[in-house]
């Protein structure tokens, strides 16, 4: 019993944790690496988990060969008796789902992004993407056939449950979502120790050099904000699956200033940082969700998803004042020329100073 | 559906209510912004406070409004002064860049209104409740009803308003605030303490967000998110005014209260667009503006214009 309860624990935390991580990589990506000020991550993330509701419940409609309206209680039966009966619409429509998803919120983010990228000072365009994250919010809980509006899209089918027992199938989910964050995870690593990384950089630290060593800046930023963007449009499917059920108020602005929290605890500019980052904020957001049901048992009234909010804002102050590089500051990039020259370097420098 | 002159009228009387209090809440945003050069996003949560101060003490001290405008001035002053000195200073000190400040103010105001949140959770009181004042209609010219608490909101605000104008304006110390605000470097070297200056600068802008908020619970309910619900309409303010000029944040407020009373009315009646689409208002006019043209309404040359006109171009 115990036992149990501490399994689904450690699942949901493991679960939210790689989805986190993917987020907080994306912002990484952009802001660590190349210094683009995305406050809007939101938006991104919001447009993968509502494309997932959307697809998946229109290919039901479609494999069913009926027209149910998508958010009646009918539409939510027909879609996990049909993921129950055939794999193929449920494994089709998770993969579709990730390419929709992933695809349009990357559309979506180089259309918004490289629109207001022309906005020097960076608090304006924080504003903007902050704005434009909740405008997008409130169309789609105003707007009824994107993802039913104010109620939300209910029952997505989680895409194993052919094999039968709903823990069962939590587990396959839960595989297939670690194994897409350790590919992003990888990816990213490897990009950031590639020449390609160290040109972002050098982007960030200063536009005018990286320029006149023959960098194409704007068409670098659209690559960024097209790939970042795409990660966050996969976790949002991601998410979207895990938790079953899409509603425009679970994608507000906190949620961008969460994955902020979580990259610049971490570590700036380095993907260590970022993971370790992402993991802190998810057993927060853990922790804190388990003690409110103790609370709750105990008839304490305080309440722990306000308490979360106190928590994550001051350590953010925290970070911003004492650590502003994070708890991993970024180090210096191992190229086989920085261990050659780099120590020759230092040595001499000792050298002179003795 | 047409609209009938009754339903116009009332409509721009609704226009000016809610326009001049946030003008008042946008004013201490452009204030900040332009002499202390911080885009403070927890200047809501000071209007949430002022929101607080009034709905208590009217419904637990039995207070009149106009009795609670005082108290709100000074904690929500205090508080502003208090988030100055405990994040901005030491931030602004390390170097931190402007986007970085924002960054903070954020988490500052997810901290007030987290705490406002527990401690309105606590006692169970003061989540979407209405304060215990009674609206009186006082006229009613032609059906439109005109009540004493806009009778009492409009002329504080234009009083305030006005009050702020000739204080920047006309006084040594206003003289000051706009020194710092041009070249923070000069005024320091002129003699000028930039210490004083910050500390003006935010009673004022924290206490008046703090009694628009105060004379705003009343239009609506005490909730934490009041400040929040008014934080994308003061931006939207800032921003058609430029975002550093005072008259336009005016200006800028009363197209943004225009726009979401008598343009929403009217595309509501003619277009059939749901009322709830009403916050849609003023991101779409800080996205446009910012986009397209991030001066504002600061940025136009009005001369210019009016010679083009008058050429016929």
């Amino acid at each position: 019993m115990v036992l149990d309860q501490i399994v689904s624990i450690v699942i949901s935390t493991g679960n939210f944790y790689a989805i986190w991580l993917i987020l907080t990589l994306s912002l990484n990506y952009e802001y660590g690496y190349n210094g683009i000020l995305n406050f809007g991550k939101v938006l991104f993330f919001g447009v993968g988990a509502f494309a997932a509701g959307y697809v998946v419940a229109n290919l039901a409609n479609f494999v069913a060969g009926v027209a149910v309206d998508m958010c009646s209680a009918q539409a939510v039966q027909l879609r996990l008796e049909t993921a129950r009966a055939s794999p193929v619409f449920a494994i089709g429509g998770f993969l579709l789902a990730i390419a929709a998803g992933s695809i349009l919120a990357g559309i979506v983010g180089l259309l918004l992004t490289s629109s207001t990228m022309r906005i020097k000072e960076g608090f304006i365009l924080g504003i903007v993407l902050l704005a434009a994250g909740e405008t997008s919010r409130i169309v789609v809980r105003n707007y009824e056939p994107i993802a039913c509006g104010y109620h939300g899209l209910v029952g997505i089918p989680n895409p194993f449950l052919f094999v039968g027992d709903a823990q069962t199938s939590t587990y396959y989910l839960s595989i297939l979502i670690w194994a897409v964050a350790a590919i992003n995870f990888i990816i990213m690593f490897k990009v950031s120790r590639s020449p390609y990384g160290r040109m972002l950089k050098a982007i960030r630290e200063n536009e005018l050099a990286a320029e006149s060593f023959g960098k194409n800046i704007n068409k670098v930023r659209r690559q960024v904000l097209f790939i970042g963007s795409m990660m966050s449009g996969m976790a949002g499917v991601l998410y979207a699956y895990y938790i079953g059920f899409v509603a425009a108020d679970d994608f507000t602005s906190l949620k961008t200033f969460d994955i902020w929290v979580a990259m610049m605890l971490g570590g700036v500019g380095n993907h260590v940082g970022a993971a370790s980052g992402a993991f802190l904020v998810t057993v927060i957001d853990r922790a804190t969700r388990t003690l409110r049901g103790w609370l709750a048992t105990l008839n304490i009234p305080i309440e722990m998803l306000y308490v979360r909010w106190i928590i994550v804002g001051v350590l953010m102050l925290i970070v911003l004042m004492y650590r502003p590089n994070g708890l991993i500051p970024e180090g210096p990039i191992r190229t086989p020329a920085y261990r050659i020259f780099g120590t020759a370097n230092l040595r001499w420098s000792r050298w002179r100073k003795s | 559906m047409e609209i009938s002159a009754v339903e116009l009228v009332s409509s721009l009387v609704r226009t000016l209510q809610s326009g001049s209090l946030y003008a008042l809440m946008a004013l201490g945003l452009t204030l900040t912004l332009a002499i202390l050069k911080i885009p403070n996003i927890a200047h809501a949560e000071y209007v949430t406070i002022g929101a607080y101060v009034s709905f208590t003490l009217i419904n637990y001290a039995g207070l009149q409004l106009w009795q609670v405008i005082a108290p709100s001035f000074l904690v929500g002053g205090a508080v502003a002064v208090a988030s100055y000195y405990a994040v901005f200073k030491p931030l602004k000190k390390r170097g931190a860049s402007m986007f970085i400040l924002m960054v903070a103010s954020f988490a500052l105001a997810l901290i007030f209104r987290h705490i406002i949140y527990t401690i309105a959770g606590i006692g169970n009181w003061g989540l979407g409740v209405k304060p215990k004042i009674v609206t009186n209609a006082v006229f009613r010219v032609f059906g439109v009803y005109i009540s004493d608490i806009l009778l009492m909101a409009l002329p504080t605000s234009i009083i305030a308003m006005a009050a702020l104008y000739i204080f920047i304006m006309k006084t040594r110390t206003g003289k000051q605030m706009r020194a710092v605000a041009e070249d923070p470097d000069l005024a320091v070297a002129s003699g000028i303490n930039p210490e004083k200056i910050a500390l003006i600068t935010l009673i004022i802008s924290g206490g008046i967000a703090s009694v628009a908020g105060s004379f705003w619970v009343i239009f609506t309910h005490a909730h934490p998110d009041v400040g929040l619900e008014a934080l994308l309409r003061m931006i939207a303010a800032s921003a058609l005014g430029g975002f550093y000029s005072y008259p336009g944040t005016v200006a800028g407020a009363i197209i943004v209260s225009f726009s979401e009373n008598t343009v929403m009315d009217a595309l509501n009646r003619s277009f059939g667009l749901s009322l709830a689409l009403k916050p849609l208002i003023p991101m779409a006019i800080i996205i446009l503006v910012l986009v397209t043209h991030p001066t504002g309404l600061s940025g136009i040359t009005w001369r210019r214009k009016r010679t083009l006109i008058a050429r016929g171009v």
